[in-house]
């Protein structure tokens, strides 16, 4: 059959071939690092998230606020890691943030589900949800997911305790937030852990220190920009 | 510098291994340490143990003028391998001058040792690890010696050791003969294990203790029952004041370790050894950068007209697709090569320049297609491509890609959902990528040569420069060549050396290594073709290695999902000059060569080959290699050679073996290359035996594209 429009359906072909195919490396998450370089490294090439002092912690603030781009301040200590992740991608309930040089972070509401770019990275996980741990009461169940230095999967089973802990005033990326804070105290053959979560205006979650890898310091995330 | 800071090694790694390991016993404590000889055990003694399964050491230990240089594999976990490289050094001081002939001639005498270690026992409660152990037991058998030692852990940090010997671990203290006399040694030309002496003679007690002080420091101490006659006897080299040895060794790191010892009463010795765990990388899960996330569709209630097929008819939409799909994997170091859809399923034909595992490179593969391909597409086949060649066909569920990117356990649910075939045919009308052929690539590199065990200079070698190219002028047809250029180099040919009669296919090396400079190592035209579905073809042309130039041509049949395969190489070539040119004058030799080479996956991580044939020097025999496989990509075997060449026209060694290594540098790295550095060490290199080098024969080629490939490193499809 002989089409009507060709160009209207060469329109068609090209929005849904090309409109769906950016490149992500030019895609939007990148926007608010670019905006942070320009405006903080004006005559400097280097941005130094870890070293900041205090005006230029409120200068990146501000830049990120301008943008507005939702960002994470995302901390690794093990690695000395300390970098901006912009949402990447989101695959139901689950987001994805990236940092500028493809370090990733999936969460759901929040709860760490996955690293990528680290090495040794989270592959996958179970876990409660933010509104159970909201509740600060009750046990939960955690399974882990890893790959070893050979590539085979290792899995790591943990039953969890909620508790309240009081409230307590955090700064993030230069702000105080007035939070309720909540612990989730872990068991499991291979060891324990603490993951604690910091939560303002109810259950908007605003600071956590979460377990990626057992027996290692907690994954610090931090929400900067909602 | 970036906000990131890049990825300090052994932290995640140790937290990972240290919870994966935690199953070894209390009295697993204390490492099993290795002595001077480059095996387990005290100071210069054997002990019990083993090492654990897998590792490889190497190992340098000297004391007075006796140095040691080993290289030990734990081949299963109750049987080891070692290879060790002795120089002794005043050997004919005592003799020499006048008496300079015979061994006197040397003034370091060198000898090459192979030892194999079995444990009989495991330690338990009550009981000892107790190992039996052959040490230099083929050739000329100047370390010969047979023993059985038995190790007891008491407490966290007390071990002791005691063991009888024979042969030079019988020289001093001897408690009798209880199986007979020990024969006269006729090693003849060497290479031939001397079974006749084994445990035979004197027989003699020896044994030790070991003490950690704490993580790092251990103090050692030991009874010896080697006299060192030749050593400290007949050319008094050292003084050997009394059987007891003592020491300290210091744990450097896990992977090494360090000791200072009291040999002897009159000497002192150290010792480095280095103990690497193959199938863990040092680094744990592999870095790189992180994969994008699966895109899923909008559900067809949503957006009816987004499901639409309309596209189909677009006559470019197949380039759009390619293109769109490049530009996605721009940073990922794959390719697209060519694609063929039809409204619910799309064939992607990818090369892998980078990834180690398979399954990484399908996995960004798929994840690119989830973003790319019309929302119409359900099935995705993945199809690695090697020069060329389709290799293997993934057949993945879009829906599952998009269900099960966080699930727990999302490897293991995705992969009962993957099927993994032969590659097959395309789908109608499959699409090239326009912008890929042709394709010129080239490249400049270092480049190194070694040549071991030359008894004038052990160590020689050249460094220099590698200028590589490679032009594909159409999918498996392409023309590629290097040249290298020396800078620096101690490799002269040897003068008069003891050379057989054969053709010198192999033994001329040192004299191509001198003179070809610059050295057009390789000139040649390849082609690779699928010839039936599993069946593989390839012929190459040209200048095919530094030795020789003809034709080469292969056949493989290699199903994809079996433990075996098989294949026919036939060769006709001619040795080429020694000055690294195009001429073949200079020898005149010519000679047709080929072999059938079975392949078999002896399960357990074992692998067998075996090629049966005619080599370069026209012998007609077989080659036997046994190669121990990794799941992350390393192999340690050993092959061994045999051909109507008769042992003495071999010359010393009597038939061609030696030891086989293929490391993956990703391993070292810790980031994603398909870099494999081959290594082989010949005890001797002769010409009996000798097969020609061809570069991307069809196994290398196929490399990691079959089932077990991908599902020994499965798990990388989601990172």
């Amino acid at each position: 059959m002989m089409m009507r429009h060709p160009l209207a359906l060469a329109a068609l072909v090209l929005t849904l071939l090309s409109g769906c195919g950016n490149d992500p490396a030019a895609g939007d998450y990148k926007r608010p690092f670019q905006a942070i370089a320009a405006r903080l490294t004006a005559g400097k090439a280097v941005l130094t998230l870890a070293t900041l002092n205090q005006s230029g912690i409120l200068a990146l603030r501000q830049a990120l606020e301008d943008d507005g781009q939702p960002i994470y301040l995302v901390a690794y200590s093990p690695l000395k890691y300390t970098n901006l992740m912009a949402p990447y991608g989101q695959n139901g309930p689950i987001q994805t943030w990236a940092s500028q040089e493809y370090e990733t972070v999936s969460l759901r509401q929040g709860i760490l589900v996955a690293t990528r770019g680290f090495g040794g990275d989270l592959m996958s996980s179970f876990g409660p949800t933010v509104a159970q741990i909201a509740a600060a009461r009750g046990q939960t169940q955690r399974q882990y997911f890893y790959l070893d230095g050979a590539d085979q999967p290792h899995r790591f089973d943990f039953i969890c305790d909620l508790a309240p802990a009081g409230s307590e005033s955090i700064t993030v990326l230069g702000r105080a937030h007035d939070t309720r804070k909540v612990t989730e105290t872990c068991i499991g053959a291979s060891g324990s852990f603490v993951n604690a979560y910091w939560f303002d205006n109810g259950q908007n979650l605003r600071q956590s220190r979460q377990m990626m890898v057992p027996q290692t310091d907690n994954l610090l995330l931090q929400r900067v920009i909602d | 510098m970036n906000p990131t800071v890049s990825f300090g090694p052994a932290v995640l790694r140790s937290a990972l291994t240290a919870l994966v390991l935690t199953a070894a016993p209390a009295w697993a404590d204390m490492m099993p340490s290795v002595n001077l000889n480059g095996v387990t055990g005290l100071i210069d003694m054997p002990s019990g143990e083993a090492q654990p399964d897998g590792f490889l050491g190497l190992d340098h230990g000297q004391f007075g003028p006796i140095a040691r240089n080993a290289l030990s594999f734990q081949i299963t976990p109750r049987l080891s391998g070692s290879f060790r490289y002795v120089a002794i050094r005043q050997w004919n001081d005592k003799f020499c001058p006048p008496d300079c002939s015979g061994t006197n001639r040397f003034e370091t005498y060198y000898d090459r040792n192979f030892d194999l270690r079995y444990k009989l026992l495991d330690e338990g409660r009550y009981l000892p690890s107790v190992t039996i152990g052959l040490q230099d037991f083929v050739g000329t058998g100047l370390a010969m010696a047979e023993y059985v030692a038995a190790t007891k852990t008491f407490g966290p940090r007390l071990k002791v050791t005691a063991g009888l010997g024979f042969g030079r671990l019988a020289s001093h203290g001897s408690l009798g003969q209880p199986f007979g006399k020990r024969p006269d040694i006729d090693f003849g030309n060497g290479g031939i294990p001397n079974y006749n002496q084994w445990f035979r003679g004197d027989v003699a007690p020896f044994g030790g203790i070991e003490y950690q002080l704490n993580d790092k420091w251990t103090i050692k101490a030991e009874y010896s029952s080697d006299v060192y006659a030749a050593e400290s006897g007949k050319r008094a080299i050292f003084d050997r004041a009394t059987p007891l040895n003592f020491g300290v060794e210091y744990n450097f790191s896990p992977m090494i370790r360090l000791g200072a010892f009291s040999m002897h009463g009159t000497e002192l010795g150290f010792n480095v050894s280095v103990n690497l765990n193959p199938a863990q990388r040092p680094f744990g899960g592999m870095g790189g950068p992180g994969p994008q996330p699966v895109q899923p569709r909008v559900p067809i209630s949503e957006s009816p007209e987004v499901w639409a097929t309309t596209w189909l008819a677009q006559a470019d939409a197949k380039k759009l697709l390619i293109e769109n799909m490049n530009r996605n994997l721009v940073r990922t170091g794959l390719t697209v090569e060519q694609i063929s859809v039809t409204g619910d399923t799309a064939q992607i034909r990818f090369r892998n320049t980078i990834y180690d595992a398979s399954a990484q490179a399908a996995g960004r593969i798929a994840r690119a297609m989830a973003y790319t391909m019309p929302a119409s597409v359900e099935v995705f086949e993945i199809v690695p491509v090697a020069n060329g060649l389709p290799a293997a066909k993934l057949v993945v569920r879009r829906s599952d890609i998009e269900a099960l990117e966080f699930a727990p356990d999302a490897g293991s649910a995705l992969r009962a959902r993957v099927a993994i075939a032969e590659a097959g045919k395309p789908l109608p009308d499959m699409a090239n990528n326009p912008d890929l052929y042709p394709r010129f690539r080239w490249s400049v590199g270092p480049f190194a040569q070694t040549m071991l065990f030359n008894p004038n200079q052990p160590f020689q070698a050249i460094a220099g420069a590698r200028l590589s190219g490679k032009f594909e002028i159409s999918p498996g047809f392409m023309l590629s060549g290097s040249v290298t250029k020396k800078f620096v180099g101690n490799i002269r040919s040897a003068t008069g050396a003891d050379k057989n009669d054969l053709q010198h296919v192999r033994s001329d090396a040192d004299i191509y290594y001198d003179r070809a400079d610059p050295d057009i190592e390789t000139l040649t035209a390849a082609w690779y073709g699928k010839l039936a579905p599993a069946v593989y073809g390839r012929v190459t042309a040209g200048y095919l290695e530094q030795m020789f130039g003809g034709v080469s041509a292969e056949v493989l049949w290699k199903p994809v999902n079996r433990r075996w395969a098989l294949g026919a190489e036939v060769n006709y070539v001619a040795q080429r000059d020694t000055d690294g040119g195009l001429g073949f004058g200079e020898y005149d030799y010519r000679v047709a060569s080929g072999f059938v080479s079975g392949y078999y996956d002896l399960g357990r991580g074992f692998e067998a080959q075996v090629d049966v044939g005619r080599y370069l020097a026209g012998d007609v025999g077989g080659t036997l290699t046994i190669m121990r496989t990794f799941q992350n990509g390393w192999k340690v075997g050993a092959f061994a050679t045999f051909t109507d060449v008769s042992a003495d026209e071999f010359g010393e060694g009597s038939f061609d073996k030696g030891i086989k290594m293929e490391i993956p540098l990703a391993w070292f790295s810790g980031q994603p290359t398909r870099a494999i550095r081959p290594f082989t060490l010949r005890p001797l290199g002769r010409d009996g035996g000798a097969q020609l080098q061809v570069n991307d024969r069809l196994v290398e080629t196929l490399r990691g594209y079959d089932r077990a490939g991908f599902d020994d490193q499965w798990g990388r499809f989601w990172k």
